[in-house]
């Protein structure tokens, strides 16, 4: 299977690999598992500073990319912050587009947490990973806005291959 | 953009830095409520919500009847570094902060042609030090480290204890000092050598980071390459993205 495509997240790279890939060099695919209207559970509500129960927009959606199942993304937006979005069709436009569209949204402080965990047999399944491929990439992050409102919390599982990162540091 | 504008945020921020200097150590009783909001001059509903937030955090944890403790160390967010500047903490450090017992080993360090991405970081160089550590926590391998500096620069590399001293000091000393770092992150297994000494099977996937330190003037003064055992390591990232221009 080809996992060649990877991502890689700089200081400015938006967490979206649809807004990242050269359409001209690979193939993407969003298929959306689930979209609905949800109440937030008392982990998702701390992550986004509301009351338990407020309600979200929760998308779920598998990315292909290159004719292989590469990662599947879970966005829990405050829907306070993105209502009139419920209904979009997010399979060609990224989330972060149409936030940057629809609500003017221009700038978003990214906070992520990156680990490696072993996949469960959902995770294994729709990520086609080999029998003795265990272990994925778990990307915990919180986008907040410029007014320092946490605007939607992630969870991005993929193959461990799919995301690299670099930071650059200076103390002169 | 600053969070910690806010004082109950300010007061957050000050209790996790007072844990990971070691002033609160894990299972430290804090101040009472009262206590603080008298201290500081603040309300006490503001010190109530700094410790809630940090009981959510699980870095607090609040017992009926007895008190705030701290129960674990605060994640060290910040850009992914390992240097030992004053704003990120060394590896050793960040272990030891944690209560746990860290130690480490020199595995090997001699004196090599460089060779393959060592190649293309120095291609000027004849000849580099290749350094090899093993940290360990509890007795237990954690992650292992390859660096590589140019024997250009530091001739005298092998006269050094790497075991116990740290690498910047040594470079300082030798009138050197990287500046600017870049880190690289990405996920790999552990190459089939190492697998032993780490007491790890070859299908175990680590996060490797690559790490490259520049002086003043741009030349580079370190290659590190660093296998970090996931049990153990989960690191955070900050960005600020534009949206203008997206679709």
């Amino acid at each position: 299977m080809n996992r060649e495509f990877y991502l890689l997240k700089d200081y400015d790279t938006v967490p979206s690999i649809r807004d990242n890939i050269d359409l001209n060099e690979h193939t993407f695919q969003r298929i959306t598992l689930a979209q609905n209207v949800i109440e937030a559970n008392n982990y998702i509500s701390r992550q986004l500073d509301l009351p338990l129960a407020s309600k979200l927009l929760f998308i779920n959606s598998l990315v292909v990319i290159d004719e292989v199942p590469r990662c599947i993304e879970k966005i829990y937006a405050s829907l306070a912050e993105v209502r009139g979005l419920e209904t979009y069709d997010y399979s060609d436009m990224s989330f972060y587009a149409i936030l940057n569209r629809e609500k003017g949204i221009s700038r978003l402080f990214i906070r992520e947490e990156v680990k490696i965990v072993e996949a469960d047999d959902q995770e294994r399944e729709l990520l086609k990973l080999e029998d003795d491929d265990r272990e994925i990439m778990l990307i915990k992050g919180t986008a907040i806005s410029e007014n320092e409102k946490p605007l939607a919390y992630y969870e991005t599982v993929s193959d461990t291959g799919l995301y690299r990162y670099r930071s650059v540091t200076s103390y002169e | 953009m600053n969070r910690e504008t806010t004082i109950y945020g300010q007061l957050m921020e000050s209790i996790r830095n007072k844990i990971i200097s070691g002033d609160l150590k894990i299972g430290d009783r804090l101040e009472s409520e009262r206590t603080m909001s008298e201290k500081y001059g603040i309300n006490r509903m503001t010190v109530r919500k700094a410790l809630k937030y940090l009981e959510n955090e699980g870095v607090l944890e609040s017992r009926r009847g007895s008190g705030t403790y701290v129960s674990k160390m605060p994640l060290v967010q910040g850009k992914l570094s390992m240097d030992d500047s004053n704003h990120t903490l060394s590896l050793s450090a960040l272990i030891r902060q944690r209560g746990m017992k860290s130690t480490r080993v020199l595995l090997s360090m001699s004196r090599v042609l460089p060779k393959g991405d060592v190649a293309m970081v120095y291609p000027e160089e004849r000849k580099v030090y290749e350094i090899v550590r093993l940290s360990l926590i509890n007795d237990r391998p954690y992650a292992l480290q390859k660096v590589y500096i140019p024997c250009s620069l530091f001739n005298d590399a092998e006269r050094f204890d790497f075991e116990e001293g740290s690498l910047y000091e040594y470079m300082q000393d030798k009138g050197h000092k990287p500046v600017r770092f870049r880190t690289d992150l990405k996920i790999e297994r552990l190459p089939e050598e190492y697998c032993k000494i780490m007491q790890t099977d070859r299908n175990k996937k680590y996060m490797l980071f690559e790490y490259y330190g520049y002086e003043t003037n741009g030349q580079i003064l370190e290659y590190t390459v660093s296998y970090h055992d996931p049990e153990y390591t989960k690191f955070s990232f900050e960005s600020i993205v534009s949206l203008d221009g997206l679709g």
